[in-house]
């Protein structure tokens, strides 16, 4: 019952925002604080099993989505407390698409059928553009179709994978880490791809950068702090080991580590402090790739999978705190140094940080699905890439110094960054000694990274690449006008009469085809002809 | 619960209201407009209730059946199994809201007796091709919907409205020749072929395999041109001259299901699904279905009318119930039926949301609807969960089928379909997502105002049918697993196919 409250109500509020008066107010009023209600059946581990509802809907929690339903409460609530009292404008597109957000991953969280798991993320995907185009300017309207197009295509690649997999076993019920069917190679490497999409693997991640600096700040906390881990869900919940995908492990940590270090070399070369922020996402989302590629390797997925639960809900939380930060004019004031340092410090893997607890959790996964000691070093190496990354972040953090205040959730958040993991690893029964008192393994990563920072200081050229945010969008945006207006010149809009005989040369081919196509005695030929054809085919 | 006289009476009853009303009807004349309306209410209240009591019979197991021996040796057979009532529910509930929605509508426009009455006559061949029982009944009542329909057509008189009419009948007495021929070969091969499940036909030997498979394309090319099939669908885009409840009882109830239904009964109760693929037919079915889905989407891109982009959008549509019975096994069959109450419910609500924009707001083009939503709301919103359900999102209708079907052609084997299913997705949500974005994340023109209507009745009937559909196309999917939602009942026929 918990569980079907939890995934409804905002749903349901997001069609009272739509209602103008009384309804709206109330909604707008109730939504910020709506996100803790998923702790309700966190907590009380209640399910539900509403057979009539969608395509047999059941709903429940278990250890796969403990950590996540913890980090959307959190980051959510915080986030839209600070949405709240800073979003004036168009605030029925805000927090409709807020709320439906909220909806869609609350769904997407809690639904043990395939189904509700892929309705949830349909949902989830579509309402966060209503996030993305909140500015309604060009940036925003460009932002809003590259991450409509993605997050469709990448859909569909889902939907192909899910009913592959419904057509071996109907809509089955979701176990923690056990897959619910063996697909073959293309239907797993596509529902793969179109969760990839959402992660912001490397290849596929080029509606990240442009998507974060045009949506609001709350919005972008959400997005790069919950919603891109809606991938992770994804593939926990249907390509966990026995789904025929632990034979390609190699291959995905081998594309999650490009993706960590690709998305920090991009990211060195932007100027906007959410274009850095975003592409850290990328960077650390392929981390997490490399971990799940990892998992499928180990024989005890579960136990690794509690280590991969920390390090979600260390980035997770420490990453919105960065976006709120971008609010609150992070360069005044000393006090505003030390918000803005400690979630960067974390995320990098600073000791006596919740990084440190990500990390070793992290060589832990690895160290027990029997790698060696070289991946170890790599690991670690991209602690010095996130640092680099996130010092260029402070750099230009600092140079904010707006007249924006500090609002009190961007501190709430923190302090949570800072204590939650911790707490979340001791109940979980995880070794939180070992990462607190092994400093030396944690420092000497940073120390490299600034070592690079002081030899990069003398090459002041290399500070000066830059690549627009987005990359690779550039180029293909490109190639897609060329071919839209190839296209508006062989097949140019019909005039609506077919009547009027137009002299026009130059008639659309498909229009003029159909034209003749329309006298009846054709038709009627080509139904014979078809049809013979059709005879001569088959006997 | 029925006696055998009540057995018998009840599929002629539900087919003669409509014929009582017309006569009604046209008797009364232009001016008694109030018993006009009492009238049509009334006889679409009766006839659904009386739907739902022959559909509580089938439930409960009884054939409600009514023979006549119309010609010698040939018979008039109505019969009701789950498969009519499926269709014939769907129209009546249709039908009813169509009905307030015509007479909100045509309140500014003359010569409603005739509308109406024709519009009667329309839904008693819609009831009797659900009800028919065998080929030849079929065939007189889906020529009888040809007949009703163009009155309906050609309704406003315009010139455009009478090429367009010539063009209809053209195509639609063509396609009745082919079904005709088709029907009388299949009378000599076969005798009375009465609808059965699996058909009747797997008793004729090797020897007639060459003519089952031509009198099987003429059967198609006949019922295709209903049905919008390419290239037999030039009808449908020119017929949306008529008025907008004309368009929403074409295109969701009447004319384009009819041609669909009429595949269905083809393939399942005639020749029978394994008859088919023996002959080799079911290959090239699935690739005309495939073929009319991607045309016919790509031709809605092109369209700068509105309500000419949902008529392409119909003939795409319409070929999702022909591929899901062509690719057969439970899950696309099913998905092919349910796809005849889906697609009917979103299409009906975008064609009664198109009426509205061009009756209160004189919008008809695609570029007009800038800032509709703050000038039309309920409508815009209507319009929109339509829209959406039609790519394929859930929790709206149309997911439902794309989930069925998808499943469907896997677990036969035939992964092509899913390629297809996507394409056609995708070329939905490229013509319609830019609609909505002009609904509602556009300003309106300067000087262009919220929607004019009559009065208050007008503007509730206009809006609350749209509303009324919206809000079941949404409520199929969010309890599409209960036992009495559309999605079971479809099931349960399907089961009977494939066991």
């Amino acid at each position: 019952m918990s569980a079907l409250i939890a995934s409804l109500l905002p749903l349901i509020l997001a069609v009272a925002v739509l209602v103008p008066g009384r309804s709206r107010q109330l909604a707008i009023a109730v939504a910020p604080w709506l996100p803790l209600s998923l702790l309700w059946p966190a907590f009380v581990g209640g399910g539900c099993d509403c057979g009539d509802l969608l395509l047999g809907l059941r709903l429940g929690v278990d250890p796969v989505t403990g950590p996540l339903l913890l980090l959307c409460a959190l980051a959510w609530t915080t986030a839209g407390w600070f949405a709240g009292q800073r979003v004036g404008e168009a605030p029925v597109l805000f927090w409709g698409g807020w709320l439906a957000s909220l909806g869609g991953m609350s769904l997407l969280l809690l639904a043990r059928d395939i189904a509700g798991l892929y309705i949830g993320y349909a949902i989830l995907s579509l309402a966060s553009w209503l996030l993305v185009v909140h500015a309604q300017n060009k940036a925003a309207w460009r932002a809003g179709t590259v991450y409509l197009i993605m997050a469709l295509v990448g859909e569909m690649a889902v939907f192909a994978g899910v009913v592959a997999i419904v057509s071996q076993v109907g809509n089955a019920e979701l176990l923690a880490l056990e897959a619910p069917a063996v697909l073959e190679a293309h239907w797993r490497w596509l529902l793969f791809a179109g969760y990839a999409v959402k992660m912001g693997m490397l290849g596929l991640h080029l509606w990240l950068p442009l998507a974060h600096p045009v949506a609001p700040v709350p919005a972008s906390a959400i997005l790069s702090g919950v919603i891109v881990k809606a991938g992770l869900v994804g593939w926990l919940r249907l390509l966990p080991p026995g789904s025929g995908m632990e034979a390609a492990s190699d291959l995905l940590i081998a594309l999650g580590l490009f993706t960590a270090f690709g998305g920090v070399a991009l990211g060195l070369a932007q100027d906007r402090i959410k274009v850095v922020l975003a592409y850290s996402t990328i960077s650390q989302m392929g981390l997490v790739l490399a971990a799940f590629g990892a998992l499928l390797a180990t024989d005890q997925p579960l136990a690794a999978y509690a280590w991969l639960g920390v390090l979600i809900l260390h980035h997770g939380l420490n990453k919105a705190s960065l976006f709120l930060a971008c609010g609150c004019a992070p360069g005044r004031g000393f006090g505003r140094g030390v918000l803005l340092a400690l979630p960067a410090l974390a995320l990098s893997g600073a000791p006596l940080t919740t990084g440190v607890l990500g990390k070793h959790g992290l060589k832990t996964i690895f160290h027990d699905a029997g790698f060696g000691d070289g991946w170890i070093l790599v690991l670690s190496l991209t602690s010095t890439a996130t640092a680099l990354l996130l010092w260029r972040f402070w750099r230009l953090a600092r140079a904010e110094t707006s007249h924006q205040s500090a609002h009190p959730a961007w501190l709430v958040l923190t302090a949570a960054a800072v204590v939650v993991p911790w707490v979340w690893a001791a109940i979980a029964g995880l070794d939180i000694v070992y990462p607190l008192t092994h400093v030396p393994a944690a420092l000497w990563p940073l120390v490299l990274a600034a070592v690079l920072i002081l030899i990069a200081g003398r090459f002041p050229v290399i500070g000066r690449i830059r690549v627009p945010p987005g990359d690779l969008v550039v180029v293909v945006e490109r190639i897609v006008a060329a071919a839209v207006r190839a296209w508006r010149r062989i097949a140019p809009e019909p005039p609506d009469i077919a009547f009027h005989a137009s002299g026009r040369p130059g008639h659309a081919m498909i229009r003029s085809a159909e034209r003749y196509l329309r006298a009846v005695p054709v038709a009627g030929f080509l139904i014979l002809v078809v049809g013979a054809l059709m005879w001569l085919m088959v006997s | 619960m029925t006696t055998p006289w009540l057995n018998q009476a009840l599929p002629l009853a539900v087919v003669l209201v409509s014929v009582v009303a017309a006569v009604i009807i046209f008797a009364a004349g232009e001016e008694r407009r109030l018993l006009r309306i009492v009238v049509n209410l009334v006889a679409a209240g009766i006839k659904f209730a009386l739907v739902v009591w022959i559909g509580l019979t089938v439930l409960a197991g009884n054939a409600p059946e009514f023979r006549y021996e119309i010609l010698p040796g040939q018979e008039l057979v109505l019969h009701a199994d789950a498969l009519s009532i499926l269709f014939a529910s769907l129209s009546a509930l249709l039908w009813l809201v169509t009905t307030i929605y015509a007479i909100a509508y045509l309140e500014r426009s003359p010569n409603r007796a005739r509308f109406f009455g024709f519009f009667s006559l329309c839904v008693t061949s819609t009831m009797g091709i659900s009800m028919a029982g065998n080929l030849f009944t079929f065939f007189l009542f889906y020529e009888l919907l040809t007949l009703t329909t163009w009155p309906l057509v050609v309704h406003s008189g315009t010139p455009q409205a009478l090429a367009a009419g010539r063009s209809y009948l053209r195509y639609t007495l063509t396609g009745g020749v082919l079904f005709l021929a088709g029907v009388l070969w299949l009378y000599g091969l076969a005798g009375s072929v009465e609808f059965t499940p699996g058909g009747t036909l797997s008793g004729l030997g090797e020897e007639y395999a060459i003519q089952l498979r031509v009198i099987f394309v003429l059967l198609v090319a006949g019922m295709g041109v209903k049905a919008a099939l390419v290239p037999l669908h030039g009808w449908l885009p020119v017929a949306m001259v008529a008025p907008a409840p004309v368009s929403a009882l074409l295109h969701a109830v009447a004319v384009v299901k009819a041609g669909a239904f009429a595949l269905i009964r083809l393939v399942e109760d005639v020749y029978g699904f394994e008859l088919m693929c023996e002959l080799g037919l079911q290959l090239p079915l699935m690739l005309l279905a495939a073929t009319t889905i991607v045309f016919g989407s790509v031709r809605a891109l092109q369209q700068s009318s509105i309500k000419r982009r949902l008529a392409y959008s119909t003939v795409s549509q319409v070929s999702y119930i022909v591929l899901g019975i062509a690719t057969g096994g439970l899950l696309a069959t099913a998905g092919g039926m349910v796809h005849l109450v889906n697609q009917g419910i979103m299409k009906i609500t975008l064609f009664f949301c198109a009426g509205v924009f061009g009756l209160a707001l004189g919008v008809n083009r695609v570029k007009e609807l800038d800032g509709m939503g703050y000038r039309a709301p309920w409508t815009s919103a209507c319009f929109s969960i339509a829209a959406i359900g039609m790519i394929g999102v859930p929790p709206v209708a149309g997911f439902v089928t794309k989930w069925y079907l998808g499943s469907g052609a896997l677990a036969v084997g035939q992964p092509w379909v899913v390629a297809v299913l996507i394409t056609s997705a995708l070329l939905n949500a490229m013509y319609f997502l830019p609609l909505l974005k002009r609904i509602w994340l556009v300003r309106p023109a300067p000087g262009a105002g919220p929607a004019e209507y009559l009065g208050r009745i007008e503007h509730v009937a206009l809006v609350g049918s749209a509303v009324v559909t919206a809000s079941l196309s949404v409520a199929i999917a969010l309890l599409a697993a209960h036992r009495l939602s559309p999605l079971s009942w479809v099931l349960r026929i399907a089961s009977e196919y494939f066991p």
